[in-house]
């Protein structure tokens, strides 16, 4: 699917760029200040939109989100990282015409990302057509930055998603990817509110037979970062979100 | 009457309006199709379950698998009670599934309602 052009007179150039955000008040603003203005790749420039949901967080999140530029969207219920998401979807789609949206990605808000990484997907994006991209972050060059149990968790799941659903993405659970605008009502509608949704997006984009691709990135983990990560109970409440999804749809 | 058809004439329109409320719920849209089909079968397995509950209780016996005395009139009760029950937790499970999906559009456009209004009253920079 072409993304980048023109719809209408309106030329779509812009990045929308996610980030569902519960309790980050210390990163958030910084996250949102890392994603540059515009972006260039080849000759084209994309100009940067910084979507914040913020999922009902009890600290400062979205006034320091607010504060750093950002378009905050604000849930009133705590509903999780894809519910969150799915509202950035919801609102980029509402309003891509407007905004002339191009390209959407989803970024984590804890930081672990890096906006060299946003780029080097956009470049990706714009090089191969394809429909999806996912960073990868399960490869040889990050070994020395992922700590073993949440490489051994990342995998586990990438596992279990590929025995429940066929997915071949070896990161399933990766919070950095990007779509195209076309693409994205094919994904957006998924059901699973947790953890859950990285696997099931991946799945609804195969049984439309989208083009997914996946990007080796880097990644930067903080003491606050692995200490705000899955804990053993989510990884099982969302092994069970996967298993339903498979058995009752 | 014998028993076991007592309990296959009790149960069979239990089961059979199970099957269509799956189907109806499907071609009306509030179900996918991978739900409706899961429904059907395991429908069918307690229907084919129930047709088949004289000739297995022959056999476990005959296997000295089991020592139960036959069917009695209180068991119909409860199997079919237990079978209704499943009717409804189904039914409800369905119903709850739609409300909460209803709600979680509902919290979502409210959320973006909400950050359209700050933006036409000011207070957030325009995009």
């Amino acid at each position: 699917m072409e993304s980048s052009g023109v719809i209408g007179d309106r030329r779509r150039d812009v990045l929308a760029v996610i980030i569902p955000a519960y309790n980050e008040e210390r990163a958030i603003a910084e996250v949102v200040r890392s994603v540059p203005p515009t972006l260039t790749v080849d000759d084209q420039t994309f100009r940067t939109v910084v979507i914040v949901v913020e999922d009902c967080s009890r600290d400062a999140t979205y006034q320091n989100a607010l504060d750093a530029g950002a378009i905050v969207i604000r849930h009133f219920i705590n509903s999780g990282a894809g519910a969150a998401t799915r509202t950035g979807f919801s609102y980029v789609l509402k309003n891509a015409e407007r905004l002339g949206v191009a390209y959407v990605a989803t970024i984590d808000a804890d930081g672990q990302h890096s906006s060299g990484d946003l780029l080097h997907l956009l470049r990706e994006a714009v090089a191969t057509k394809a429909d999806m991209l996912v960073g990868n972050r399960l490869h040889e060059g990050n070994k020395a930055d992922m700590p073993r149990h949440r490489t051994l968790g990342n995998r586990g799941l990438s596992l279990i998603s590929r025995g429940l659903f066929g997915i071949t993405t070896e990161d399933t659970q990766s919070g950095l990817r990007m779509v195209t605008i076309d693409a994205l009502p094919a994904i957006s509608r998924f059901t699973i509110d947790r953890y859950g949704f990285c696997s099931e997006i991946l799945w609804r984009a195969r049984q439309k037979n989208l083009t997914v691709v996946e990007v080796p990135i880097g990644v930067k983990y903080s003491e606050e970062t692995l200490g705000k990560g899955q804990s053993n109970w989510g990884v099982f409440d969302l092994v069970t979100d996967l298993i339903t999804l498979r058995l009752i749809g | 009457m014998n028993k076991y058809v007592l309990l296959v004439l009790i149960n069979a329109p239990l089961i059979m309006f199970a099957i269509l409320m799956a189907v109806t719920s499907y071609k009306t849209g509030r179900s996918t199709r991978r739900r409706c089909t899961v429904l059907v079968v395991f429908w069918l397995l307690v229907g084919i379950g129930m047709l088949f509950v004289e000739p297995l209780y022959d056999l476990l016996v005959r296997k000295n698998l089991t020592a139960s005395p036959p069917l009695s009139v209180f068991d119909i009760l409860l199997l079919s009670g237990l079978i209704f029950q499943m009717l409804i937790m189904v039914q409800l499970y369905d119903k709850l599934n739609n409300l909460s999906r209803k709600v979680s559009r509902m919290h979502e456009g409210i959320a973006i309602m909400e950050e359209s209004k700050l933006k036409v009253n000011g207070s957030v920079a325009n995009v």
